[in-house]
């Protein structure tokens, strides 16, 4: 809406601001996407590869565990912190057991 | 010989219009990285673009890195021209054939830019349009616009440890023909001064 009809109404102009603001967040949210693990190899003897992109303005924890099992926990092995442009990370791990599970997490 | 050097000014002009090959270079290093990496290593490379075989032939050496390289991509496009990061273009998960491992190397390769795998997914269908030719008219405006850039990952800096955005240079083929050119008025001057007619 254009500022100055907001001027002239300004609960209206809220009223019917909300949503679109809302509208909006809910757009960028949706563009940005949820994290995600582009590819995982494996790198010379015992290590292993993690690729992942990043969108702007938010941190990305990267996380493994050896077991699914619940009482095992998630250990943080690489953050990425927040920038105000997009990249690409590549972490090296390395491979101390057999199977290892990795997830991406991500704050605002 | 009157009709055949207007022939051939002609002839100059219009291949200098229709030039193939696009040359950049390319000089990495840490503090080149977005935010810059306090690294000892470097690099120099060469990228060529031929919009006509739709190649791009690439080559670089590096040196003195901390950490051991992990991979290597050409990223792009950036939002503005010689700042800031952006995905990858080329090539998912990594340039094919780069050498890891090491903290020093070179590397040449030829990617045939017709293929949909020589793109990364995300550039393929952001800003490729989801065409072949789409990403490589996107790959072409980024890289002569400044905005795309080779960046060396490695253990030491997994957000890359070297980079270099790709600096056009200028066209060599051009400025022989606009040289021929230009040799081909003089001689016509100087024939007419000496009283010949061509």
């Amino acid at each position: 809406m254009h500022p100055s009809r907001c001027s002239n109404a300004r609960w209206r102009c809220i009223l019917f601001g909300l949503p679109g603001a809302l509208v909006a967040a809910l757009w960028f949210a949706a563009q940005a996407g949820p994290p995600r693990i582009d590819y995982i190899e494996l790198f010379r003897t015992n290590e292993v590869l993690v690729h992942f992109d990043t969108e702007p303005n938010l941190t990305y924890i990267l996380q493994y565990k050896n077991s699914l099992a619940a009482t095992n926990p998630w250990v943080s092995i690489f953050t990425a912190f927040a920038y105000p442009f997009p990249n690409h990370f590549i972490v090296v791990d390395e491979r101390t057991t057999p199977q290892r599970f990795y997830r991406l997490s991500v704050e605002p | 010989m009157k009709t055949i050097l207007p022939a051939v000014l002609l002839a100059c002009s219009v291949a200098s219009a229709q030039a193939a090959l696009y040359q950049y270079t390319v000089s990495l290093s840490g503090p080149n990285e977005s935010p810059p990496v306090v690294s000892a290593g470097t690099g120099f490379g060469t990228v060529d673009y031929d919009d006509v075989a739709h190649t791009l032939t690439m080559a670089v050496t590096w040196t003195n890195l901390t950490g051991n390289v992990t991979q290597s991509h050409i990223h792009a496009p950036t939002v503005n021209p010689f700042t800031a990061t952006s995905g990858i273009a080329v090539t998912s998960p990594s340039l094919p054939g780069f050498p890891t491992g090491n903290t020093f190397g070179s590397y040449a390769q030829v990617l045939n830019l017709a293929l949909t795998n020589t793109y990364n997914s995300t550039f393929f269908n952001n800003s490729g349009g989801g065409t072949v030719a789409g990403a490589e008219a996107a790959l072409a405006s980024a890289m002569a616009t400044g905005r795309a850039y080779w960046n060396i990952h490695s253990s030491f800096a997994p957000s890359g440890e070297i980079r270099g955005f790709l600096v056009a240079v200028p066209e060599p083929s051009s400025l022989t023909l606009a040289g021929l050119g230009l040799l081909g008025f003089a001689v016509r001057g100087w024939a007419r001064k000496r009283g010949n007619k061509f």
